[in-house]
C-alpha cells in the first residue's frame, strides 16, 4: 500500500461519517458503524505498516543497486545512506523511495545498452527484482471486490 | 461561453461540493437561464453513484429553446478538482459528443457546458438522460458477463460503434481542436510521455516497473495507419444497454485524437474480462480484429493490438496511481480510490505480462 496509514484511517472514518452512517436506517447497525469509527480512532495511534517485509525489500534493493553500481557507478551513491537507525516503517519507506529512484535512473542507462552482455544480464536481474517485489506484494493482496462495490451488493468478502 | 453575468455571484461560492445539491441546482439554473436568455426550471438533483471520476446528477428540466418549450430528463456531469484526472475540462467531451450526435455512434445529446470553475466549482456539461443499464466487467465469480446470444448481440454493436467512431471524419469539425497527436509516427510515444508525466504528478515515489515499461513502449512504438478520434476508455462498463441494444457510449473524458488501434488494445485489457476468454466479455482477439477490419476496411495486426494492449495496461496502472493520489493527497475520501491503490501490485504484474505477450 502506498497510502500513508494515518491518511487511510482518516479517510475510512470520514467516509463512514459522511457517506455511510447517515444512510444506515437500522439503529443497531448505525451504532455498530459508529463503533467501527471508535475502534479506528484507537487503532490509529498504535499501528504502522509492517516493518519486516519493508526491511527485506530495502535489503533486496540495496543488493540490486550494489550489483548495478558495478556497471553504472553513479547508481551506487544511494548506498552511502546509513542502514542503521531505520526505526520506523516511514524510515524504511523513505529508504525504499531513494533506492527506487536510483534503480529508475539506472534503467535509463541499462535499457538502451542491454544488447551488451553485461548490461543484458543486469537488465534481466533488474526485471527479476521488480517481478519478485510485486509477486511478494501479491501474496498479501486480496482479490478486489469490484463486482460487489460496483453493484452495492453484500457479501462476506 | 458567456458566463460573465454569473461571475459576480459565484466568485463568493465555495469549492465544488457534490453534497450541496441545492447550491448546485441554483447555480445551474442561473447558468442555463443566462445561456438560453429565458426562464428555466431545474428540478431536484439526484446523485448517481456510477463512475470513478466525474460526479453525475439526474434532474428534470423545463426551458425555452429557440422560442420553443422543452422539458426533458437531463444529466449534469461535473469533474471535481479532487477527481482522478483533475483538473478537468468539459470542452473536449462536449464538442466531441455534439459532433457525433448525427453519427452512427450512440451518444447522449448535449446541451450546455462550461469550464469556468467559478460557476459550480468544477467544469461541467449537461446532456440527455439516456435509458439503460451499464454492464460491468467484474462478475462475482470472475466468469462470463453474458450468455452467448447476448454476448454476440451486444458485442456486434460494441464493435460497430467503435468502428463508426474511428471512421468519423473529424477534420472539418470542432473536434479538430481537441488535444491529440496528428503525426502518425508520434501517437504512441506522445501517449507514453503524457502518462509518464501523469505518473510523476501523481506519485512522489518513482516506479521502476513503469519506467521500464515506458522504455519498452517507446522503443516499440508503432506507426499509426490513420488518425481518428479515440475514446480513451472504450470498454464494458462505459456503455448503456436496454434489452440487448446499446443506447449510449459514455465516459468520454479521455477523448483525444490518436491511433485508433489504441482503443482496440484497451478493449483487450485483462482488467475488463476477468477469466473470460472474450475481450470485454465479447469476442476473442482474432474475432475482434476481423469484425473491426470488416467494418472499417482497415486491417489491424494482432501485434499492433498487443502493443496497444500493453500500453493500455501501463496506462491503467498509472491511473491507479492517480486514484491513490486523489485519496492520499487531494482529500477525496472515496474508498474505491484507496482500493485501487491496494491493487497496484496486481496491475504492475499485468503490465509485465502484457509486455511479454507483445514481445
Amino acid at each position: 500500500m502506498n497510502i500513508p496509514l494515518e491518511r487511510l484511517i482518516d479517510g475510512i472514518i470520514a467516509t463512514m461519517r459522511s457517506d455511510v452512517i447517515p444512510h444506515v436506517r437500522d439503529s443497531y447497525a448505525r451504532g455498530q458503524a459508529v463503533g467501527v469509527i471508535d475502534l479506528l480512532n484507537n487503532i490509529a495511534p498504535r499501528v504502522e505498516w509492517a516493518q519486516a517485509p519493508l526491511a527485506q525489500l530495502v535489503a533486496a534493493k540495496r543488493a540490486l543497486v550494489a550489483e548495478i553500481a558495478a556497471l553504472v557507478p553513479e547508481a551506487g551513491a544511494v548506498l552511502a545512506d546509513p542502514v542503521d537507525g531505520m526505526e520506523t516503517a516511514d524510515d524504511l519507506l523513505a529508504a525504499k523511495r531513494r533506492l527506487d529512484a536510483a534503480i529508475g535512473d539506472a534503467i535509463a542507462v541499462i535499457w538502451p545498452r542491454r544488447e551488451e552482455a553485461a548490461f543484458g544480464r543486469l537488465a534481466v536481474h533488474v526485471s527479476a527484482h521488480l517481478h519478485d517485489e510485486m509477486a511478494a506484494e501479491m501474496k498479501i493482496t486480496r482479490k478486489p471486490l469490484f463486482a460487489e462495490i460496483a453493484s452495492g451488493g453484500g457479501g462476506n468478502g | 461561453m458567456t458566463t460573465s453575468a454569473l461571475r459576480g455571484r459565484v466568485e463568493t461560492s465555495a469549492a465544488f461540493d457534490p453534497t450541496g445539491v441545492e447550491a448546485i441546482r441554483a447555480a445551474l439554473a442561473d447558468f442555463v437561464r443566462a445561456q438560453t436568455g429565458a426562464p428555466v426550471d431545474i428540478g431536484p438533483l439526484r446523485r448517481f453513484t456510477v463512475g470513478f471520476s466525474w460526479v453525475t446528477f439526474g434532474f428534470r428540466a423545463r426551458w425555452t429553446e429557440r422560442g420553443r418549450q422543452a422539458e426533458r430528463d437531463l444529466i449534469l456531469r461535473a469533474g471535481p478538482p479532487t477527481g482522478i484526472f483533475g483538473p478537468y475540462r468539459a470542452y473536449p467531451e462536449f464538442i466531441t459528443l455534439r459532433a457525433l450526435e448525427k453519427s452512427a455512434v450512440p451518444v447522449p445529446r448535449v446541451y450546455w457546458y462550461s469550464d469556468d470553475t467559478s460557476i459550480l466549482g468544477a467544469p461541467f456539461f449537461v446532456c440527455d438522460l439516456v435509458q439503460g443499464e451499464a454492464p460491468i466487467p467484474w462478475t462475482h465469480d470472475g466468469g462470463p458477463a453474458f450468455d452467448d446470444e447476448r454476448r454476440v448481440r451486444l458485442g456486434t454493436q460494441f464493435v460497430e460503434a467503435l468502428a463508426a467512431l474511428h471512421d468519423f471524419t473529424w477534420q472539418k469539425t470542432p473536434v479538430a481542436a481537441i488535444d491529440g497527436t496528428r503525426d502518425v509516427r508520434r501517437t504512441a510515444v506522445e501517449q507514453v510521455d503524457a502518462w509518464m508525466a501523469n505518473l510523476a504528478r501523481w506519485s512522489e515515489a518513482r516506479v521502476p516497473m513503469l519506467e521500464l515499461a515506458a522504455a519498452w513502449l517507446r522503443e516499440r512504438a508503432p506507426v499509426a495507419a490513420r488518425i481518428s478520434i479515440t475514446h480513451g476508455d472504450y470498454r464494458i462498463g462505459n456503455f448503456l444497454e436496454v434489452d440487448g441494444r446499446i443506447t449510449a457510449i459514455l465516459d468520454w473524458e479521455l477523448v483525444r485524437l490518436g491511433d485508433p488501434v489504441e482503443d482496440l488494445g484497451w478493449v483487450c485489457l485483462q482488467a475488463w474480462r476477468g477469466r473470460s476468454p472474450y475481450m470485454c466479455h465479447f469476442f476473442e482477439r482474432e474475432e475482434l480484429r476481423d469484425r473491426y477490419a470488416a467494418l472499417t476496411g482497415h486491417e489491424v495486426t494482432l501485434a499492433d493490438m498487443a502493443y496497444w494492449e500493453a500500453f493500455g495496461t501501463f496506462k491503467l496502472a498509472v491511473m491507479h496511481y492517480g486514484a491513490t493520489d486523489c485519496f492520499a493527497r487531494r482529500g477525496f475520501n472515496d474508498l474505491r480510490m484507496a482500493g485501487m491503490g491496494a491493487q497496484i501490485p496486481r496491475m504492475l504484474l499485468q503490465v509485465e505480462a502484457a509486455m511479454e505477450r507483445a514481445s
